[in-house]
């Protein structure tokens, strides 16, 4: 392993500049990855926020008592689909309504006993609830305390119709810019070694084993990879940070943080990123050697 | 007694269809010396590389020490290589390392301790009249002194045979002399030598054996 160490120290003296130069490249062409990446993210994340707030509007009779309002509440809460059932009472409702008009004299005279409560039907994920939506709410009707069941479905498609977009867009735009990144990986990483190939050979010839050849040049590759990802990762972050206050404010809904990779992501861009660039190294490498 | 080492029926036939060498059989006892001669493009380089396992034949099979070499595997190859030293004819040096480090190369691969690689490579730099010239990279030498690094690298861990493809070609008379005083002398310790030059005069008046190759056919098997 000593051995090993110090034969990497001189392999990277002997072509510092080259690895210097493939490291920083590969760095850029893992951000270019790794920020469009997050934007697609943070899409898909915002509009599964913005479908949670879309909920299910059930009006009562105007008579409902407590306990029939409490019973019908039990029952929806027992759907796997529904995540919160939230009571608004009349009085809320007109406060609500007070609100939202500016003109009060609209409202005048208006009492709240001649309001409907209302149950706000919130879903866990609203976008497989959307389809079942028609059937839910046709049975909620059925309930003798239920007014009317109202529900955002136009908006709620547009939603699943906007995600789904996002998502074989993001994944095959991520996919594209996957592949260009190993291309790019895989061919700085094969010219580094192209302008050795002369060395690589001799060595063979000299009677160097495999192992002693490669041996540097992959450990080299696989430092070249995490100190890669690493500066990815910051730039990344760097630009998440400048992007959040660019855009605070500019979506209604939007909180004005963005997602940020977790650390299984990030580990996972990391290994992946180290296994690419060695096995990038391990195939340009063998190219050269004469057995 | 069992060859050291044995050509049979050796041909080698290059895209389209180049006959290079063509059904060459011969054999090499231990601490010979064999000259091959010839003219150029009649094989003699290629005749090397199959011997040194850098190509192979297209048919026929060379034995070294009693085994074919077709059965040496990818990774039994190094090993092979380290029994055979081969000083090629363009040298095939590191250009920007010193002479120390290319000479010493042999050795570093093999794990050979630091100290002893540092004995064995002064004394062989000094005995090539190499002296002072250490820590010099090789791009800065003559073609004569990189004729003798090669060869230093070359035999520098002890090899059982020694190929070299004209070892003289860039050489002065005295340093060609020199040069053949030390092959003559490795001989002397038991190396096996398989010399290939066009120079007669390398090998008139040396009593040894000369083969000598034309278009890829052995004229004296």
């Amino acid at each position: 392993m000593k051995k090993l160490l110090s034969r990497t120290i001189k392999e990277f003296r002997a072509a510092a500049f080259a690895y210097l130069a493939s490291t920083l490249v590969i760095a850029l062409g893992l951000t270019v990855f790794s920020f469009f990446g997050l934007i697609y993210f943070n899409l898909v994340h915002f509009t599964e926020e913005v479908a949670k707030e879309l909920v299910l509007n059930v009006y009562l009779k105007p008579e409902t008592n407590f306990t029939a309002a409490q019973n019908l509440i039990f029952q929806l809460e027992k759907n796997p689909l529904v995540a919160k059932v939230s009571f608004v009472p009349p009085e809320k409702v007109l406060e609500d309504l007070k609100q939202l008009f500016e003109e009060k004299e609209l409202l005048s005279g208006v009492e709240a006993k001649f309001l409907p409560p209302v149950l706000l039907v919130s879903f866990k994920d609203p976008f497989e609830a959307a389809g079942k939506l028609k059937a839910l709410s046709a049975e909620i009707a059925q309930n003798p305390v239920v007014l009317k069941v109202q529900f955002a479905k136009s908006w709620l498609m547009r939603l699943a119709n906007i995600k789904r977009f996002l998502e074989i867009f993001s994944l095959s735009g991520l996919l594209l810019v996957g592949l260009a990144t190993c291309f790019v990986i895989g061919l700085v990483v094969s010219f580094s070694l192209a302008q050795r190939e002369r060395e690589l050979e001799i060595l063979s010839l000299v009677g160097a084993t495999p192992g002693f050849i490669q041996g540097p040049v992959i450990l080299i590759a696989a430092i070249e990879g995490l100190l890669a990802s690493a500066f990815a990762t910051g730039l990344v972050y760097t630009l998440k940070i400048y992007l959040e206050d660019a855009i605070k404010g500019f979506f209604p809904g939007f909180s004005g943080k963005l997602l940020f990779w977790n650390e299984i992501h990030l580990t996972i861009i990391t290994i992946g990123v180290i296994a690419l660039c060695m096995a990038g190294s391990y195939w340009a490498s063998r190219r050269y050697l004469r057995y | 007694m069992e060859d050291f080492l044995r050509l049979e029926r050796v041909s080698k036939v290059y895209e389209p269809n180049i006959k290079a060498l063509d059904e060459i059989t011969f054999s090499v006892a231990k601490g010979e010396f064999v000259f091959i001669t010839g003219p150029s493009g009649s094989g003699k380089s290629t005749l090397l590389n199959l011997i040194f396992r850098a190509e192979k034949p297209t048919s026929g099979e060379i034995y070294f020490e009693g085994r074919p070499l077709s059965s040496f595997s990818r990774k039994e190859i190094p090993y092979l290589r380290r029994k055979i030293g081969f000083v090629f004819q363009d040298f095939k040096l590191l250009e920007n390392r010193s002479v120390f480090e290319n000479i010493a190369l042999s050795l570093e691969i093999q794990g050979v301790p630091e100290g002893e690689i540092r004995h064995r490579v002064l004394r062989l730099i000094k005995r090539l009249g190499l002296s002072g010239k250490e820590a010099q990279p090789v791009r800065q030498l003559s073609g004569g002194e990189k004729q003798r690094v090669a060869l230093a690298r070359a035999v520098i861990n002890r090899p059982r045979l020694l190929l070299a493809d004209e070892p003289t070609g860039n050489l002065d008379a005295r340093r060609t002399e020199e040069v053949m005083e030390i092959f003559e002398d490795l001989n002397a310790e038991g190396t096996t030598i398989i010399l290939a030059t066009h120079d007669e005069a390398l090998f008139v008046d040396r009593h040894r054996r000369v083969l000598v190759l034309d278009e890829g056919r052995l004229l004296n098997p």
